[in-house]
């Protein structure tokens, strides 16, 4: 059951997305964070909601945005598809080989120009997703299930 | 023509046009149509970038966000779909939502919502600026729901899992899509299954759920507000009949339609059982009119 997140965590969200990407807080201005279990879901602010979340068992509310673990956040590739184009560091595009390794969840060697931890992936200026940086090899973290229509197959040339 | 499907539809000959027209289009393969996402790509820029990507996208008239993809066998597989750019939906399955025309701003509710189809495009009619209650009774079925919202980037949207005929009554909304199981005949082209409909037990079972449904949908709609009800069968005893009810009770009147889509219009009278006149202005699109799953759908406001 989603509840508030309150200004103290507000800011902490904020400052984490400003930290880890450069995505500036006013990107945020209209939405608010709700907070589940080892996850934030970001949605549109309305001024119905508040009522709404106490007179409803909700299941779900917009996109989720982070996991939240104690010992790390993980951004979500939802919330990086939607908000991460504001993002102006830890951003890697990729094409060619490396692109259709990444879509089929394989390791792509670097180094790259990356600080370690959690970066933006992007195709022809796309936010495909999340990926995760570490010891010069980056790593897709895409969600199983989105990425298996790409398992194995080639793309675009191939399709 | 499959037998069985022949004899399922049999009993609809004398109120489908062209009948035989009718049994042909049925053999023929459904089109791929999806609805691309305005929250993520106008539809111009859209089409402009699947051409240049080298795929025949058509545009189809009269609904600005709705293309037919043509020579793609798993519009699912693409990464323009990854990157939440358009949702694979039949034609006729995205008039119910533009037809309820939700506006920035309302409360909406989608009472049986999964797997989400016409839920995304209620929210992506309003521009994301209103707010979706997505309910689905089964848990496990809104677990699509949510992977097409997460992935069309929308962020209007809750998720609930009430059983629909026991949705809390204390929240009124401004308006209302009701799409409740049915027995899925509009869905049947050449070589697919026979209609659950044939099993006359089950059939009986759709109609009460359908009217539980219809009545519980009313009773949290707002005085004046609008509800959309459809299905994707041409079963008359799971639309006119149902929607019937509600008009001769004086609880909702049905409202008039204006859509660019080849239809019929719905029946007022079935094996010798009269329903309300107004059900003409309800409609009934069929697969040799338009190419695409069959469709019920009666467009109703509760009266004050």
């Amino acid at each position: 059951m989603p509840t508030f997140a309150n200004e103290a965590e507000r800011k902490e969200i904020l400052d984490y997305f400003s930290d880890r990407f450069g995505i500036p807080e006013k990107v945020f201005d209209g939405f608010c964070f709700l907070k589940g279990e080892r996850k934030i879901w970001v949605f549109r602010d309305h001024p119905e909601l508040k009522r709404i979340l106490n007179e409803l068992k909700v299941e779900n509310a917009g996109i989720p945005l982070l996991r939240t673990k104690p010992s790390m956040w993980k951004p979500t590739t939802a919330g990086l598809q939607v908000f991460g184009r504001h993002a102006t560091r830890n951003i890697i595009d990729l094409e060619g080989d490396a692109l259709q390794a990444f879509l089929r969840m394989e390791t792509i060697e670097g180094p790259l120009p990356l600080e370690p931890g959690f970066v933006i992936v992007r195709w022809e200026g796309k936010v495909l997703g999340c990926g995760v940086y570490g010891k010069g090899s980056l790593r897709p973290q895409i969600p199983k299930k989105r990425g298996e229509p790409f398992r194995g197959r080639f793309y675009p040339e191939d399709r | 023509m499959n037998e069985k499907m022949a004899q399922t539809f049999y009993r609809y000959r004398d109120i489908i046009p062209d009948y035989e027209g009718f049994l042909s289009a049925l053999e023929q393969p459904l089109p791929v149509t999806i609805r691309a996402n305005p929250l993520k790509i106008n539809p111009g820029p859209f089409q402009h970038l699947m051409r240049e990507k080298g795929y025949h996208l058509e545009p189809v008239e009269g609904i600005e966000e709705a293309f037919l993809l043509h020579g793609v066998e798993s519009p699912g597989s693409i990464l323009e779909y990854f990157l939440g750019y358009y949702q694979v939906q039949g034609l006729t399955s995205m008039l119910p939502a533009k037809i309820l025309s939700p506006r920035p701003g309302e409360v909406i509710l989608d009472l049986c919502a999964a797997p989400g189809g016409k839920t995304t495009h209620l929210a992506q009619l309003m521009g994301d600026r209103g707010l979706v209650v997505a309910n689905d009774f089964r848990i496990e079925r809104t677990h699509v729901l949510r992977s097409h919202i997460a992935r069309l980037g929308i962020l209007s949207v809750l998720v609930c899992c009430y059983r629909g005929q026991a949705f809390p009554l204390r929240r009124k909304f401004d308006r209302i899509l009701l799409d409740p199981p049915c027995s899925a005949e509009g869905t049947y082209r050449g070589g697919l299954p026979p209609t659950r409909s044939e099993n006359a037990k089950v059939a009986r079972h759709l109609v009460r759920v359908q009217k539980e449904l219809l009545l519980q949908a009313l009773a949290v709609l707002r005085p004046g507000g609008t509800l959309i009800y459809s299905t994707c069968t041409y079963a008359p005893e799971e639309n006119e009949a149902v929607v019937n009810e509600v008009l001769s009770s004086g609880q909702a009147e049905l409202l008039p339609v204006q859509i660019p889509i080849p239809h019929s219009q719905g029946l007022t009278s079935w094996q010798g059982e009269a329903y309300h006149a107004d059900l003409v202005k309800a409609l009934r699109f069929y697969p040799h009119q338009v190419n695409s799953w069959g469709f019920f759908i009666a467009h109703l406001r509760k009266r004050s």
